[in-house]
């Protein structure tokens, strides 16, 4: 973490508890973190607030984690992304690769995995 | 004569048996199916040729026959078996015919042996139960995943609170290691119900091991397990899918970890396969219980375990995936001296 303003993620996931937890535990760990439930939730709040950072969930009842994917590269370009699916999900690391995530975590994840991977795309 | 051309080189094996039970003539294929030479054959009681479980009831069922002679298939549903000249018993298929000739009347029996058509009905009865169970599991598991790892987050989250009492501490550790446990659980039946080709890219076994390690280097620690790996840099790389090749090494480490109560030293090493170019290996060697001669064999079978709270799926599936990815998995055990592990795969574009 530079000893600037600190990082600030835009956190995203239709299951509300997952939300919260990674949310508070993020805030723990210095980072400022904005919680999202929904795709177009998401994209109000990207396009409010710039985050330095999406985590995103594939799976969404309507529109999904490759669209918000798509705004952000067209929008706020090279803002990393990263992708959470699914534990059987079809999606490789190298799809989500080639649709603009640089990060790929499979559910469940720990905590401390959540953070070994932003830590691994924003190269802190 | 045809009929003789025919009898000699019928791939069945064919007996010829008199109304007493006497072997009177075999065709060739009778040879090796029994093990027996012809002339060692010609004169014997013929059930030389059964387990001796069913040797007593015999002559009963022949005298049965030759009362109502016709030719029909042998004893439907009946636990038909051959005994080899060696004692080893084979399952077969029996069908019997009765011919009268001027020198008298005789029972001829054509004998198949169904072992090979009994291990694919089986393997398919098997392959049916395992894809309804993977169908079911899919469902579950996916709705308890989630749940399941909001408890193990959660409990992680918490546990970073530094005011925590020790025993709240511990408490909140005991949930998030049940919760992970019950999570691998719901892993491992998504793989069994995943069937299907699966991902290949060409990869770095060497990563593969760390990422893994790095996944469950944590638990291990608290459990007194220091992990020590000694990875060849210069490996080449193979075809595979790291997420599924990921998960047997985490099964390996945590059943390592199992294995080694009091804690220990896992050495891990990967490296080229010594006498064998063009495949390399990764070798698992923990200093934990050991395996029993019984439980070595059967290490690998489907819901075989050896825990008192395991599920007999990991290293079924381990070797599932091994096989998937052309590879073997080996394990060399004694009690009290460890085990270990070895992965062998073939290296991308070799044969």
């Amino acid at each position: 973490m530079s000893d600037l303003a600190p990082s600030k993620i835009l956190f995203v996931d239709d299951e509300r508890g997952l939300v919260e937890t990674c949310t508070r535990h993020l805030r723990k760990q210095g980072y400022l973190c904005l919680p999202a439930y929904g795709i177009d939730e998401a994209i109000a709040l990207a396009r409010a607030e710039a985050p330095d950072l999406v985590i995103t969930d594939l799976n969404f009842p309507e529109r999904d984690g490759f669209d918000l994917a798509a705004y952000v590269r067209a929008e706020l370009p090279g803002t990393p992304l990263i992708l959470i699916t699914a534990h059987h999900s079809s999606v490789s690391e190298t799809a989500a690769a080639q649709a603009g995530f640089s990060g790929y975590l499979r559910k469940p994840f720990t905590l401390i995995k959540l953070s070994q991977t932003i830590e691994k795309v924003v190269g802190t | 004569m045809p009929y003789e051309a025919y009898f000699k080189s019928a791939a069945e094996s064919l007996l010829v048996v008199d109304l007493d039970g006497r072997i009177v003539d075999v065709n060739a294929a009778t040879e090796p199916l029994f093990g027996y030479a012809r002339n060692e054959l010609l004169g014997q009681a013929v059930e030389i040729l059964l387990p001796e479980r069913l040797r007593d009831r015999h002559p009963q069922h022949r005298a049965k026959y030759v009362s109502m002679p016709r030719s029909r298939p042998m004893g439907i549903g009946m636990d038909l078996a051959g005994r080899r000249k060696d004692g080893s018993e084979f399952p077969i298929e029996v069908s019997l015919t009765f011919a009268h000739s001027d020198d008298g009347d005789y029972v001829i029996s054509a004998i198949v042996d169904i072992s090979e058509r009994l291990a694919l009905e089986r393997e398919a009865r098997r392959n049916a139960i395992l894809s309804s169970l993977g169908a079911v599991a899919a469902g579950v598991v996916h709705d308890l995943n989630n749940p399941l790892g909001f408890i193990s987050t959660r409990a992680e989250l918490m546990l970073s609170d530094e005011e925590l009492s020790a025993q709240a501490r511990d408490d909140l550790r005991e949930i998030h290691n049940h919760a992970q446990r019950a999570s691998r659980v719901c892993t491992d039946l998504l793989a069994l119900a995943s069937h299907g080709p699966t991902k290949r890219q060409s990869l770095n076994l060497n990563r593969i091991v760390d990422e893994a390690v790095m996944l469950v280097s944590g638990e291990l620690r608290r459990d007194n397990v220091i992990v020590r790996p000694d990875l060849d840099s210069a490996l080449p790389q193979i075809e595979g899918d790291p997420n599924a090749l990921g998960q047997v090494f985490i099964n390996l480490m945590l059943n390592a970890r199992d294995a080694m109560p009091e804690g220990g030293e896992l050495r891990i090493v990967s490296a080229p396969v010594k006498n064998r170019p063009g495949w390399i290996a990764v070798t698992i060697k923990d200093q934990g219980t050991g395996i029993s001669a019984e439980a070595l064999p059967r290490l690998f079978d489907f819901l075989y375990t050896t825990k008192a709270d395991g599920h007999g799926l990991g290293l079924w599936l381990s070797r599932r995936i091994m096989r998937e990815h052309r590879g073997n998995i080996e394990v060399q055990s004694e009690p009290g001296k460890g085990a270990i592990f070895s992965l062998s795969f073939p290296v991308a574009g070799a044969k």
